[in-house]
């Protein structure tokens, strides 16, 4: 029992980073209908943008090089849609692909360049509390709390703001939202500025939980891609869900298989649910997105 | 015309492949002795190959600041194999035949040393592996050489630690590869004939940042002390998590992770985590490294820098010792590893051109690796 | 320089094959099969084990075939009814549990050292002994493949594809049976992939899970994209310039400590310039004007 418990905590740790990384990648595919391969480099970067400012000659302190990283992330994103994405908007879906694993090998390869390819860490120390039988430590604590924090800030940017009007208008159809007088290139920079931003929090997140590598955004791809596909494409709280699901039942299902096989699990589940239901837990069924369904 | 001008676009783009596969400069034989090395230097894998590297760069410094060898400065030309057998043999071909090199520092890797290895043996060129240790490699023939210690070495002097620390009930926790296998493998067939009693073994995978459900478990075995080999980047991760879930026990790590990425990775967890380390028994060697390599790099020595020292200056001191020529330096490493003494130790060799070794213990004491007090 | 010469032509030969295989199932079909690699390795694994337990190298070869062939049954029955994004994911997926079971299944697969020792090609007796002859035998095996495909696709089985890609409702619409269809074009398309890996098994003669990442079949998406969806021949004339351009970087000198990222970012951004200005690839798929009325 003690045992399951810790297991469920950990499960909710490495979920709550899947369902960061997963949101930005759902919310592209919602509006562009591409499946954004550059996303976990993205995070990638904003990692390695918030090791560069806490541990150069700035030292920066971590929180404000959070969120300065954050916000020069969520610029790398827009700047990155502008170059790479725009261009091929009406190209065959293939396009856009290609150029998203173009960029990823881009943003891995300069910062190999950049700052190196060793390992890195933020270094920042933990204390490790006991709740009960359960251990955490605070910078789990942390990411817990930041990633519920953001995705009720999404939540409410989505229902209750203009721009969040906007995004899912363009989603549903963005001939028609343009015809309706809706800025659409502004809406979509949104939409990248946004991923880009949640993206980098949680590689931030998956940094200080454990290290930095500049291969590390293709395993963040795969695990919230499989979350973003598990929770039905374009579906925002999807992709939370799945996020969630895929956390837990990778951490409690290496209890019990050996966990040579932990990336299987993923594929696994997700193999399944699909079979299960072919449109994800929560996606529509003809199978067009919309981030608010 | 659109076709004639696509015609055009795609002739041009063959002619500039060609023309940069053609455009070879010659190495020339002129003053410098080439050397070539193949290792991952992008890549999951990337960071292994990059610390070989250096490794190999601060030896020919030294090397080249003291004069040379026989009075001709080395230089190296390094290619990257990404980690797989088809670009390592690209790479192994074009080192052998275009820049003509009579020795290849070889890859981390023991799957794409086996590749090449064969390579090496039918163009006459040696091989010298910094870190492989695969017990084939043993039958590849006689152009290859491996500066680490065998796992066999590791996993025996696993168990005189074992019986130091007085613990009877251990886990072993390994990186599920070639590596991490033969160590454990080795370990527990002595451990057990020496009448001590494995709790679990838990393997871990590569590439993986939460290794949670995997110190539950060895936590549940309750083993009183843990031994684990990686290189580096999981263990690191592996001793910070078992400090959160509080499984307080001595952890003795294998001859790879006495480096400063574990340092770095596991943090505060990494004080008093114990490891073994090959070296000669005298500690100036290493302390002279290990300033050297703080001097040039501004950093701890990073994972497997010494061995990759070492291969190059056996290999220099082989140059001397047999000429500038595959068999000459094939004869010169046998001779130089007579008397070799460098920061990864000894390395008289066996028949097979395999490193001996010869072990210290160390331990993290104010984030740093030194020698244990016994 | 010769041997050299030969490998890299040897690998364009073995690279190009897989590259018309992915050019069936996503250029033609729009499949997106993002578990290439692990039909390649399948195909690579199931040849080594047949000549390593004595079958003989055609025998190991069609082998190889066989067993992608059937993987790709097993997969494709429940997920080709999959909306294409979602069959991208579950094939990604395949590769990755496949790759799990190479580096797992010791007892069969050797581990994460793998398959060593595997035969040399040998036809009626005759061992091809040089890179040479393996070079010659490959490129037959290239043209052969390339000849079948161009059969295939300029048939009404190949037009019903390409429809399938265009606007599957619409091919049902016209009484195909589209699901058939789809499940050809993965056999077929895995099957290649399959002999493309037994013979780079049998060339190398070391086979390991590290040969068989996704990030090779990336590499291939790359070149069918940049080579023209659905144009073969611009898949072959791709892969030459990639392999070649790729490897070609070695020889500009460019400072070690940088050489090997640097070559990832040009490599990157000229698919990225090339995607964007070439959106057809250096040779656009022939398509027929078909009249609107009969066929």
């Amino acid at each position: 029992m003690d045992v399951l418990l810790q297991l469920i905590v950990n499960g909710v740790i490495a979920g709550g980073n899947y369902a960061l990384a997963a949101i930005g990648y759902t919310m592209v595919y919602g509006i562009l209908k591409f499946i954004n391969f550059a996303h976990g480099s993205v995070a990638m970067v904003g990692a390695y943008a918030a090791f560069v400012l806490a541990t150069s000659a700035l030292h920066v302190p971590m929180v404000p090089a959070f969120f300065l990283a954050v916000l020069f992330t969520a610029v790398l994103g827009v700047l990155i849609e502008k170059a790479a994405y725009k261009p091929l908007r009406y190209a065959p879906k293939l396009a856009p692909l290609t150029t998203a694993v173009a960029v990823s090998f881009v943003l891995d390869a300069a910062v190999m360049i950049l700052v190196g390819t060793e390992i890195k860490t933020y270094a920042v120390p933990f204390e490790v509390y006991s709740i009960g039988p359960v251990f955490i430590t605070s910078i789990q604590v942390i990411v817990i709390v930041a990633s519920l924090v953001l995705m009720v800030g999404l939540h409410l940017l989505l229902s209750r703001t203009r721009l969040g009007k906007a995004i899912r208008a363009v989603a549903d159809d963005l001939d028609l939202s343009e015809v309706a007088g809706i800025n659409t290139n502004f809406t979509i920079s949104a939409v990248f500025a946004i991923g880009s931003a949640l993206a980098a929090a949680s590689g931030i997140l998956i940094g200080l939980d454990s290290n930095l590598q500049p291969t590390m955004g293709f395993l963040i791809t795969v695990k919230a891609f499989a979350a973003v596909v598990l929770g039905g494409l374009g579906n925002v709280y999807g992709a939370i869900v799945g996020g969630f699901i895929i956390g837990l039942v990778e951490n409690l299902g290496v209890w019990y298989i050996p966990p040579v096989w932990k990336n299987s699990i993923a594929f696994g589940i997700l193999i399944l649910g699909l079979l299960i239901r072919p449109t994800g837990l929560f996606g529509s069924k003809d199978n067009t997105g919309g981030v608010l369904q | 015309m659109k076709g004639k001008r696509r015609f055009a676009w795609m002739t041009g783009m063959l002619m500039m492949g060609l023309l940069l596969v053609l455009s070879t400069a010659p190495a020339g034989a002129a003053d410098p002795y080439t050397i070539g090395f193949v290792n991952h230097l992008t890549g999951d894998m990337g960071p292994y190959g990059q610390s070989l590297k250096k490794g190999v760069d601060l030896a020919v410094d030294q090397i080249n600041a003291a004069g040379g060898v026989k009075g001709h400065p080395l230089k190296v030309i390094f290619e990257d194999d990404r980690g797989q057998a088809a670009d390592a043999i690209t790479a192994f071909t074009k080192l052998a035949e275009v820049d003509k090199v009579p020795v290849v520092l070889g890859s981390a890797s023991s799957t794409v040393t086996l590749a090449i290895c064969a390579k090496a043996q039918e163009s006459k060129v040696v091989l010298v592996s910094s870190v492989s240790t695969a017990p084939s490699l043993k039958e590849c023939g006689k152009y290859f050489f491996s500066m680490m210690v065998s796992d066999d070495a590791q996993g025996e002097e696993w168990v005189r630690v074992a019986n130091h620390l007085k613990v009877k009930n251990v886990a072993v926790m390994f990186i599920n590869n070639d590596y991490g296998n033969g160590v454990k493998n080795v370990f527990v067939k002595a451990f057990t004939a020496a009448g001590g009693k494995i709790l679990i073994e838990q393997p871990f995978e590569d590439g993986g940042k939460d290794f949670r459900t995997e110190v539950l478990k060895v936590k549940q075995a309750k083993p009183e002390a843990v031994f684990i080999v990686d290189h580096t980047a999981e263990g690191a991760i592996v001793i910070k998590q078992a400090k959160e879930l509080q499984l307080s026990v001595p952890f003795v790590t294998d001859v790879s992770m006495v480096a400063k990425e574990t340092l770095e990775g596991a943090g505060a967890a990494a004080e008093g985590v114990m490891g073994v380390r090959a070296a000669s028994p005298s500690g100036p060697v290493w302390e002279k490294f290990k300033a050297d390599f703080n001097t040039k790099f501004k950093t701890e020595p990073t994972i497997w820098a010494d061995f990759a020292f070492d291969t190059m200056m056996m290999v220099a001191k082989a140059i001397e010792l047999g000429g500038y020529s595959a068999d000459g330096i094939q004869q010169g490493m046998f001779k130089a590893g007579e008397t070799y003494v460098g920061p990864s130790g000894t390395k008289k060799l066996n028949p097979h051109g395999i490193a001996l070794g010869t072990f210290e213990w160390v331990v993290v004491k104010n984030g740093t690796w030194v020698t244990y007090q016994k | 320089m010769t041997e050299i010469v030969l490998h890299l032509l040897i690998i364009v030969a073995i690279y190009a094959i897989l590259s018309i295989s992915l050019n069936l199932m996503t250029g033609t079909t729009g499949l997106f099969n993002l578990g290439l690699a692990s039909f390649y390795g399948l195909g690579a694994y199931s040849s080594a084990l047949l000549a390593k337990a004595g079958a003989p190298f055609l025998a190991a070869l069609l082998g190889g075939i066989i067993i992608s062939m059937l993987m790709a049954l097993l997969i494709s029955l429940p997920t080709l009814q999959l909306v294409g994004d979602y069959l991208a994911v579950v094939t990604m997926g395949l590769g990755e549990i496949t790759r799990s079971v190479f580096k797992n299944w010791v007892d069969l697969t050797g581990g994460f050292m793998g398959l060593r020792n595997i035969p040399k090609a040998s036809l009626f007796g005759y061992q091809l002994q040089s890179r040479m002859e393996y070079l010659i035998f490959a490129v037959v095996v290239l043209i052969l493949t390339y000849f079948f495909m161009e059969r295939l696709l300029g048939s009404p089985f190949g037009r019903v594809l390409r429809a399938v890609r265009e606007d599957e409702m619409a091919a049902q619409a016209i009484g195909k049976n589209t699901f058939k269809f789809k499940l050809w074009s993965m056999l077929i398309g895995s099957g290649i992939a399959g002999l493309a890996g037994a013979l780079f098994a049998h060339y190398i003669g070391v086979i390991s899970p590290a040969d068989f990442v996704m990030w090779l079949t990336f590499f291939i998406f790359l070149i069918i994209m940049f080579g023209g969806l659905g144009n073969n021949l611009g898949a072959i004339v791709a892969t030459i310039l990639f392999v070649l351009g790729r490897e070609g970087l070695r020889f500009v000198g460019l400072p070690a400590s940088i050489s090997a990222p640097l070559q990832q970012i040009l490599f990157g951004l000229l698919l990225i310039f090339a995607t964007i200005y070439l959106p057809k690839g250096l040779i656009p798929e022939r398509t027929q004007r078909v009249k609107p009325v009969g066929d």
